[in-house]
């Protein structure tokens, strides 16, 4: 073993390792509890098709992962009912490792995803383990994880959980001030989601906050910043996730910003986020969610609630964490209110801010994860119906 | 500085990746119809590739069938399709042939509606569409005929109600 390996371990696990072995238990167990339960949901459920329990957890953009997985990225537009999607909307980084894992084990490519869904859910909630420094904060984080609503994405082939353990990642690097390390946790996830490439902005926050901690003053910021070019190295690194991609689409299919084109198949187009939100708040169409259809209003009450768990953070002072949250949920918002629920879901630091929340509430784990199942379990069982407001 | 200039280097080097990037970003390779529909969103109308070839005098039903179907036209109903936005299209191929052809089809409309009728792009005719719809012929130049395929579009005003397609066929103009 390398001395900087050995080094790094006795970082993570010195004085600590016992209680960490402790709460990796406590991770594994609940992950083993939640995942029975959506066994549970499965063969309680009536799930349509005779499906297998794998196939039942691969609802909607399931399909392209697994296609782009299997395929690669698509020459021309040739899904939906007009023949204009393909899947450069889906950005590389988790269809990728889902063919690596599918290579390295010889699994199907959807059960290669699952695996390694849950893999990533399960590291997200150790890395857990560095970011909080409250034991209890970190055991609702672990419950959330595996047991809140829409948890179960975690459990299927989707990038939510590549980019809870992306985001989870470069946060414990900015809290110990590992810029560059950051810089290579926003590259990844600059080419996982797009909007992955916003962690650029967290960093530059949590640069001047460790600038005005060492007593430097706001307007000597940029000077600051360029005297220190490891840190603009980083910032430039983190993004460059996202160029490699473009750069990739161009010599694909011609067009390097098609992952942005295409959206025009899901009827996106960017508008003002906030007339999207009022427009969907008084759509009153929440009978549409109850007859298994998309519902705006439904979308809109989650989106609200993730813009105050948004606004926990910034109570808290969390900035980095603040402004990433802020650009998750107000970028996609401006194209369309659908999927708002599930992108919320997928952004670490509003999960973040939900653990705090239970912490200050103190339910206890076992109560706070009997409760979250309880409001997951008809969401799961709409999930494996092929409910379409869920996607 | 002689410790930072590697990492000037480095950020350089990335700075010119993404200018490299963007560069591309701004000349895209790609054909008229992407970039209508997609970039500049002037055309409402997607053209997909159609395979099939057309047997004149078969009518073709398309609410069994998408055959033909290049865009502009909403999912399948039990009596047709209505089209979407404000233009839809068909791609005929077809056997070459010396004799002159019709192109006829049935349609249907929710409201009152002016159709241009296009063949390759160039106005044949203009239709005006009622509610209980009805049967219409469209010639086809002798060109199109010889060339063994043409594009038929259906053009709307804006904001026009959309019409209703039950089915259509190449017919032998005697």
């Amino acid at each position: 073993m390398s001395a900087a390996l050995t080094r790094r371990l006795e970082a993570f696990a010195p004085a600590r390792g016992g209680e960490f072995a402790r709460f990796a238990g406590f991770v594994l167990l609940c992950f083993a509890a939640s995942r029975a339960l959506h066994y549970g949901v499965y063969l309680w459920g009536a799930v349509p098709g005779g499906r297998s329990f794998a196939q039942a957890l691969c609802q909607f953009d399931c399909g392209w992962y697994l296609h782009t997985a299997t395929h690669g990225y698509d020459a021309a537009p040739h899904a939906h009912d007009a023949g204009d999607a393909a899947n450069w909307a889906f950005f590389p980084l988790y269809q990728a490792l889902v063919a690596l894992v599918a290579a390295l084990t010889t699994l199907p490519a959807l059960l290669a995803g699952i695996l390694l869904s849950n893999m990533l859910a399960i590291a997200t909630c150790l890395l857990a383990f560095a970011y909080f420094d409250s034991a209890a904060a970190r055991r609702y984080f672990v419950v959330i994880l595996s047991f809140a609503p829409f948890s179960f994405y975690l459990n299927a082939v989707y990038t939510e959980s590549l980019f809870l353990f992306l985001v989870m990642g470069g946060l414990v690097a900015l809290k110990s001030g590992a810029f560059l390390r950051a810089g290579g946790w926003g590259f990844l996830l600059s080419a996982a989601r797009p909007v992955g490439v916003f962690f650029c902005f967290a960093m530059v926050v949590a640069m001047l906050r460790e600038h005005l901690r060492a007593g430097g003053r706001w307007l000597a910021f940029p000077a600051h910043m360029l005297r220190r070019p490891d840190l603009i190295t980083a910032i430039l690194f983190s993004v460059s996730g996202l160029f490699g991609f473009m750069v990739y689409l161009h010599w694909h299919m011609g067009d390097a910003f098609a992952f942005s084109h295409v959206q025009r198949a899901w009827g996106r187009e960017i508008g003002n986020p906030l007339a999207v939100l009022w427009d969907a708040l008084g759509a009153n169409d929440l009978s549409l969610f109850l007859a298994r259809d998309h519902s705006r209003q439904w979308c809109a009450a989650w989106t609200l609630l993730w813009f105050a768990l948004a606004g926990v953070l910034a109570a808290r002072r969390m900035w980095p964490e603040c402004i990433f949250a802020v650009f998750c949920l107000v970028v996609p918002l401006a194209t369309s209110i659908q999927s708002m629920p599930r992108y919320g879901f997928g952004v670490a630091p509003l999960l973040i801010a939900a653990a705090l929340v239970l912490e200050r509430l103190s339910p206890g784990p076992l109560r706070a994860g009997l409760v979250l199942a309880a409001l997951n379990i008809p969401l799961l069982a709409m999930w494996f119906a092929g409910h379409g407001g869920l996607i | 500085m002689i410790r930072r200039l590697p990492w000037y280097l480095a950020a350089l080097m990335l700075a010119g990746f993404q200018l490299y990037a963007l560069y591309l970003a701004r000349n895209p390779a790609v054909d008229i119809d992407y970039r209508n529909y997609f970039m500049t969103r002037s055309s409402d109308c997607w053209p997909r590739a159609v395979q099939d070839v057309a047997v004149i005098g078969q009518p073709v039903r398309v609410s069994a069938s998408g055959a033909f179907l290049a865009c502009g036209f909403a999912r399948p109903l039990g009596w047709g399709r209505w089209t979407q936005g404000n233009e839809a299209r068909l791609r005929l191929r077809f056997t070459p042939t010396t004799e002159p052809l019709v192109f006829r089809f049935a349609a249907i409309a929710r409201a009152p509606v002016a159709v241009e009728v296009l063949v390759n792009g160039i106005i044949a005719q203009h239709v005006a569409l009622q509610p209980q719809g009805g049967v219409f012929d469209v010639a086809l130049p002798a060109g199109t005929v010889l060339g063994g395929q043409t594009v038929i579009a259906f053009r709307f005003a804006e904001e026009a109600p959309p019409m209703g397609l039950q089915w259509f066929a190449l017919e032998r103009a005697n």
